[in-house]
């Protein structure tokens, strides 16, 4: 990431799982704002989407530094784009899911 | 009075425009018709040795001979196969001896990604060398196949002139074009039929009946296929290469089928029942809640009529409409096309998500052929009223009082 440093490397790393934290805990408080009853399945499909999309951009970005710009491009829209579907099928499942929960309620 | 005469200076513009549309595309294809008499004898020119003139024997076939030696010192044979698009021209260098020495495309009218796969899995290099005394096959290339298969049918049909010159027999028969025809044809009548009905029917269960529709078009004519009609099958058919064989007649089928309901019934029933990419985009925006939206503006209406109407006038000059297609069609269904196209459909699915079919709403081609075809069928039904009025208008007198009279004869008689 940063070659001309020996320090920036690992801080840079640290931040973006520090921020990993965050980002896990504000989608946890969205989650029960609206109301969406996450228990253990809903985080494990919500954390796997999470995963394989920041897999994808790591992927396509490293396809791209190597030089293979056809292959990245096609990698990042191929793959971002069933990923794109599969979150919005995602959260299409947990609505539908709190709206029935409410229903019986 | 402003909104009539607003309403009748947009009808004379639209005229225009149609009457305007069909002499462009003639006069693209008249300039295509002499750029590719020059350009087919200079690639003939190339495929000659050095220092070699050549000479003309008899159709299909050439000579190739030193200028100061008369004796043939190579041989040129002219054959054609028939691709996707339509017929696909190769010209093969022969020797004395029967080998194969060099191969040109003079022609395709294929999608070009599909002709590039076939030469990077180096075809054409498998047939240097080969002898034209047997018939000539190597392998197609996968993702390929029709391609490969035209260039191989136009090779051998490429070598039978020279063979009939150099061994005295040929090895190739005229194939007929009934033989294109595959099992998914009849199924797109089929197909076409059920959306007739379903568009007709009142059965409470007629939107389910739809997707079942869309969705079985969507497995068969998208995903297994790919065959759904697009600016380049309107092209096929304009340019009339269809009349000696496609390698795939399901979406020619489809257009002609959708076009002649049209103009019969005003309806479109392909966008609704059939089209896989419609289909699609329906699924997607079941999954992300799309919302219905039109869009007004002028700018929608005729910025997908001047693209097809470019890309049509493109594929007529250049003899091959499918190169100039620009739907993402070929890369939703089968990963074929440009870079440029890929980011086209990557767009397109994900505003799916949000919008309900927004390629049928912004720059789908075949709104701008049913625009075209239903302006064209009230033109001429206009027309026809008002020559049926001056008619009615310029009629005697004495014709009336004629059939009159011969009316109260014949009630006399009776």
């Amino acid at each position: 990431m940063f070659p001309q440093s020996t320090v920036l490397d690992p801080l840079f790393w640290m931040l973006l799982g520090a921020i990993q934290v965050l980002l896990f805990a504000g989608v946890n408080q969205w989650a029960k704002e609206h109301q969406l009853g996450m228990n253990w399945w809903k985080w494990a499909l919500a954390g796997g989407w999470w995963f394989s999309f920041v897999l994808t951009i790591a992927g396509a970005f490293t396809l791209l530094g190597e030089n293979e710009g056809n292959a990245g491009w096609y990698f990042l829209g191929f793959a971002g784009t069933l990923l794109v579907i599969a979150g919005a099928g995602l959260l299409k499942v947990l609505l539908v899911l709190r709206d029935k929960s409410q229903q019986l309620a | 009075m402003k909104k009539k005469q607003r309403k009748q200076s947009k009808q004379r513009f639209e005229k225009l425009a149609s009457v305007g549309s069909i002499l462009l595309l003639i006069l693209a294809w008249y300039l295509g018709g002499l750029r590719i008499a020059d350009s087919q004898n200079g690639l003939l020119n190339d495929l000659l040795a050095d220092g070699n003139s050549l000479q003309a024997i008899s159709a299909g076939l050439y000579q190739g001979h030193s200028k100061s030696d008369t004796q043939a010192s190579e041989w040129i044979g002219i054959g054609s196969g028939i691709g996707y698009g339509g017929p696909m021209e190769v010209a093969l260098t022969v020797s004395h001896q029967g080998e194969i020495k060099r191969v040109a495309v003079l022609s395709s009218k294929d999608t070009s990604s599909y002709l590039e796969k076939v030469v990077q899995g180096k075809l054409l290099d498998k047939l240097l060398g080969q002898n034209i005394k047997t018939s000539i096959y190597v392998d197609a290339i996968s993702g390929a196949t029709l391609s490969s298969n035209a260039l191989l049918q136009a090779t051998n049909a490429a070598a039978d002139p020279v063979r009939k010159q150099l061994f005295g027999f040929t090895l190739t028969e005229p194939a007929s074009v009934i033989l294109n025809f595959r099992w998914l044809d009849i199924v797109a009548l089929l197909m076409f039929a059920l959306a007739v009905w379903v568009s007709k029917t009142r059965h409470p269960k007629k939107s389910a009946f739809n997707w079942a529709l869309l969705l079985t078009s969507m497995g068969l004519f998208g995903f297994y296929s790919a065959s759904l009609f697009s600016s380049s099958t309107m092209g096929i058919f304009a340019s009339g290469a269809w009349i000696s064989g496609l390698g795939n007649y399901t979406p020619l089928i489809l257009l002609l089928l959708s076009a002649g309901y049209i103009i019969a019934y005003n309806k479109n029933i392909y966008c609704q029942s059939l089209c896989p990419f419609g289909a699609a985009q329906e699924c997607l925006a079941k999954i992300g809640n799309a919302k219905a939206t039109t869009f007004k503006h002028d700018f929608f209406i005729w910025f997908p009529r001047v693209i097809l109407l470019a890309a049509l006038c493109f594929g007529g000059y250049f003899r091959n409409p499918a190169s100039f297609s620009y739907e993402p069609f070929g890369i939703m269904f089968g990963m074929v096309g440009s870079l440029y196209l890929f980011v086209l459909t990557v767009l397109v699915v994900i505003t799916s998500l949000l919008i309900r079919r927004p390629w049928c709403r912004s720059l789908c081609p075949i709104n701008a052929m049913t625009d075209f075809l239903k302006f064209n069928k009230n033109w001429a039904k206009q027309i026809s009223k008002q020559r049926q009025k001056s008619r009615s208008e310029r009629a005697p007198e004495g014709t009336i009082i004629a059939t009159q009279a011969s009316a109260t004869n014949r009630s006399e008689a009776l």
